[in-house]
């Protein structure tokens, strides 16, 4: 489903030219959970941003589905994001300022989907599936953190993407939280979503079924357990 | 997005600091206060100096051959013998020309003897050529009995109005008697009505004013000439372009040896518009100035609100947002933010001018166009105003946006 084929990224940070990534192979079939694991500054958030369609590669090839990413406009990435993709960051990356329902209606309405009355309706059943059906009226900031990352969780899912990409989705929680995210996240790969969970933490890199090691750029490892 | 979901989404983003966008509306608020104040005091003011130019009797032309000394003729220029040769085909034809009269009064005016109970008194009389038209230009309003009518004219009937003032009270005593007759010149004339004191544009002579059909007077005066045309100008803000078209019918019609005058009062008229016209554009002015201050303080915090927003812009678009959705969201903000703005500002506007109206004592009157206006603006401000923040908002890069976190 996913072929990256020597993919190359450089880019300028102020007066230095960084390599972040130096020839990248990978392919991720369907149905698959995978770390990403590596030491921070290995360049795994830059191909998480290119897996995610966020950036474009300075050279190589990237396949999506039957699709080529590095020839889409920016405004096909935003639909392919929109259709295909769910992301789940460190620091849940809700809207604050809206309830947890509107956050979940919120890709539906990015990408066109549905009435705002269908859309309410999926959100709620979303919410009961991540068992928290009773905080649909409550804002981000009066949940705890397991529940807005788990809400996170739900928004990355809620128009039925082919991938899910999760970037140190524990980051910011205590283990307790943690495992039940984690668990969450096991179980959506179990029903048959794909996952690229990308991690410092050895421990959790090893939920996954394959661990991919990126350092300096590039792929050192790439194991299934 | 759906304009819907972008306009709910940009209200909700609107709502968390809803003290800061009330603040940051204000300036667009009295903006278009101002606007609307000063459009609706102009339109008052000018209509309030309109009223009394009319009521003065600024809005009448008048024409006659004998040529005045300098500007507004006295009354000796206007006691010339009668030679003004005007026909009824010609006030048609005048009127026909003139799109901007409404009511053309031929008259003529003379000195004559009057009998009343044995003692002889000089009084002005007036033969009015049409007695409705005169009605308006000269603005009589009857007090007893009838005004003339056109039948008097018509048939030649011995009747008169008097003008009911100090002098009907020394001639007739306390209460005109209507029905009676007097003798002017030599024929004898049957008083049919009194009327209020009417606007005489020549200053008021020291005498009794009697008003006859025009037809009854030259019989009696022997002649068959008039003195004076006097013409009554529907709207006053036409006086200029009544004179252009008065002067233009007249050389037509009666050719140039005959000497024609036309009052100057036309030159006030035009002055006290270009008065009202320049304060309204002062006022106005200053408005725009407040409402483009209006706009920086909008673009001003929609800066702010892009800069402490990058996060949800860089999620925002990690999760689906068309570079465009990111625009509008971001405009439709700053358009509601000035439109709040505007539509505060429309209130206190209306508000504003109408206490100032009713203390200065001039018209309120509020145009059909001056709230669309008002929206217009607040409009047009929030997409100025709006359009370079939402546009850097747009082209944030999301790997970018998505490091602030």
């Amino acid at each position: 489903m996913i072929k990256l084929k020597n993919i190359i990224k450089n880019y300028q940070a102020g007066p230095l030219k960084v390599e972040a990534l130096r020839g990248v192979d990978l392919e991720i079939q369907k149905g698959e959970f995978v770390s990403i694991i590596g030491p921070s500054g290995a360049g795994k958030s830059t191909l998480l941003h290119i897996l995610g369609c966020l950036d474009r590669p300075t050279s190589g090839q990237y396949i999506f589905g039957d699709r080529a990413v590095e020839h889409l406009s920016d405004d096909d990435l935003a639909v392919l994001r929109s259709r295909k993709i769910g992301f789940v960051f460190q620091s849940f990356g809700l809207f604050p300022h809206i309830t947890v329902l509107r956050n979940l209606e919120l890709p539906m309405a990015f990408a066109n989907i549905g009435t705002p009355a269908t859309r309410k309706k999926a959100a709620m059943e979303m919410l009961g599936e991540i068992g928290l059906p009773d905080k649909a009226r409550f804002t981000p900031m009066e949940i705890s953190g397991g529940q807005q990352q788990k809400v996170a969780i739900a928004r990355a899912l809620i128009n039925k993407p082919d991938v899910v990409f999760a970037d140190e989705p524990t980051g910011n929680l205590d283990s307790a939280s943690s495992k039940k995210v984690l668990d969450l996240i096991r179980e959506l790969n179990q029903r048959g979503v794909t996952i690229v969970l990308v991690t410092h933490d050895e421990h959790i890199a090893e939920q996954a079924k394959r661990i991919v090691s990126v350092y300096d750029g590039k792929i050192v490892d790439d194991k299934v357990l | 997005m759906k304009l819907r979901d972008v306009l709910t989404l940009a209200l909700e983003t609107l709502m968390v600091a809803k003290f800061r966008s009330f603040l940051s509306v204000l300036g667009v608020t009295i903006g278009v206060a101002a606007v609307i104040a000063g459009v609706i005091l102009g339109v008052g003011n000018r209509e309030s100096i309109m009223q009394k130019l009319a009521e003065s009797g600024a809005d009448v032309l008048w024409f006659y051959t004998k040529p005045a000394a300098e500007g507004i003729p006295s009354l000796s220029d206007l006691t010339y013998t009668p030679d003004l040769s005007i026909t009824q085909e010609d006030v048609d034809y005048i009127k026909k020309q003139c799109s901007t009269v409404s009511e053309i009064a031929p008259y003529l005016f003379s000195s004559a003897t009057l009998r009343y109970g044995g003692k002889y008194h000089t009084i002005k009389a007036i033969g009015f050529m049409s007695p409705a038209a005169a009605r308006e230009v000269f603005r009589v309003r009857t007090e007893r009995g009838r005004f003339l009518t056109q039948l008097d004219v018509k048939s030649k009937e011995k009747v008169c109005v008097v003008e009911q003032e100090k002098f009907a009270e020394e001639i007739f005593g306390k209460e005109i008697p209507l029905g009676s007759y007097v003798m002017v010149g030599g024929d004898k004339y049957r008083i049919v009505g009194t009327i209020r004191r009417m606007i005489f544009r020549f200053g008021y002579p020291e005498r009794l004013i009697v008003l006859f059909p025009s037809t009854s007077l030259q019989e009696t005066l022997g002649t068959k000439k008039y003195t004076t045309v006097e013409l009554r100008v529907k709207n006053i803000a036409d006086v200029p372009k009544a004179q252009f078209q008065l002067r233009q019918a007249l050389s037509q019609r009666f050719g140039y040896p005959l000497k024609l005058y036309i009052s100057e009062f036309s030159h006030y008229v035009q002055t006290a518009l270009e008065i009202v016209n320049l304060l309204t554009i002062l006022i106005v002015g200053i408005a725009i100035i407040s409402l483009s201050v209006g706009g920086v303080g909008i673009m001003n915090v929609m800066m702010t609100m892009v800069a402490e927003q990058t996060r949800e812009i860089g999620i925002s678009k990690a999760i689906g947002a068309k570079r465009n959705t990111i625009l509008y969201l971001f405009l439709a903000e700053s358009i509601m933010l000035t439109m709040l703005g505007g539509g505060i500002g429309i209130l206190l506007g209306l508000g504003a001018a109408k206490l100032v109206t009713s203390f200065v004592q001039i018209p309120f009157i509020v145009p059909f166009w001056v709230i669309p206006l008002g929206f217009f603006l607040s409009v047009i401000i929030g997409v100025i105003s709006g359009s370079y923040p939402a546009n850097r908002a747009s082209k944030l890069d999301p790997v970018v946006a998505l490091r602030e976190f």
